[in-house]
């Protein structure tokens, strides 16, 4: 029971320290682990990626709008804007991360 | 030996089945990676009744399968969250846990290792902001898991599972 709550309360403190992150004002895009792009958050942009996945930034945060994998958990990982976030598309190898320079 | 034969590919197809069912339960939305962990069943079975190469065995091939269905990187997750997992709840069987921490420790452990691989393949290590919310779903669907376990093992006994 001690050890529950132990590794409970020490993921809430994790939770609270990545949450607290300030906004992002870059993001990167790499597949197979080279880096693709790497733009600014607020200027619109759409990336469509020659593996299928496609990444939209609207301005104020970026996301996998569509892929054609088939899990589809990057798009359903939803809006990044804080830094640190990130999103993958495992099958096709993307990972979307937020930075601040 | 007949027995041992099909008990054991019993707990292979088992072991696959439930990890093709977890898969097909809805992604929650902003939390990629959350997961029933029902395929960990069979193998804390295996590793309460039968013995440990039968578990490791039984990671190995949901890994193998998971290449075949899903591709490279998802066998790699799966090798390393799934071996990482069997390894810990081994050494806490040892100890004469009970079965919820045992079947936490494989959840979490399991989720634990699947980042790392991703760390590790992609050179990011920050991917690891995503543990707060594995390690608290591990922990709720590892009790899940091990309350699933406790209440199967009897009827299972007695149809012959054992030794």
């Amino acid at each position: 029971m001690i050890i529950l709550t132990l590794i409970l309360a020490i993921a809430g403190i994790l939770f609270v320290i990545f949450k607290n992150g300030s906004h992002g004002t870059l993001y990167e895009v790499s597949v197979n682990g080279k880096e693709v792009c790497r733009e600014s958050i607020y200027k619109k942009h759409r990336i469509p990626l020659e593996c299928g996945a496609v990444i939209v930034c609207d301005g104020e945060g970026v996301y996998f709008d569509s892929s054609d994998c088939p899990d589809l958990v990057c798009v359903n990982t939803g809006r990044l804007t804080r830094e640190g976030e990130w999103a993958a598309c495992l099958p096709n190898e993307v990972f979307l991360k937020v930075v601040s320079k | 030996m007949t027995r041992r034969i099909t008990r054991t590919a019993l707990l292979f197809s088992l072991c696959i089945i439930l990890s093709v069912v977890e898969s097909a339960f809805l992604t929650l939305p902003t939390l990629p990676g959350v997961k029933l962990g029902l395929s960990n069943l069979p193998v804390m079975y295996s590793l309460y009744t039968v013995n440990f190469p039968l578990a490791l065995s039984l990671c190995l091939a949901r890994s193998l399968f998971a290449f075949i269905t899903r591709g490279f990187s998802a066998c790699l997750l799966s090798l390393a969250g799934g071996c990482l997992s069997v390894l810990l709840m081994q050494l806490l069987l040892k100890t004469r846990s009970s079965i919820a921490l045992v079947s936490v420790t494989g959840g979490i452990s399991h989720n634990v290792g699947q980042l790392a691989a991703v760390s590790l393949l992609w050179s990011t290590p920050s991917v690891f902001s995503l543990s707060p919310v594995l390690i608290i779903s591990g922990t709720v669907f590892g009790i899940l898991n091990a309350v699933l376990l406790r209440v199967t093992i009897p009827y299972l006994k007695k149809i012959g599972g054992g030794k």
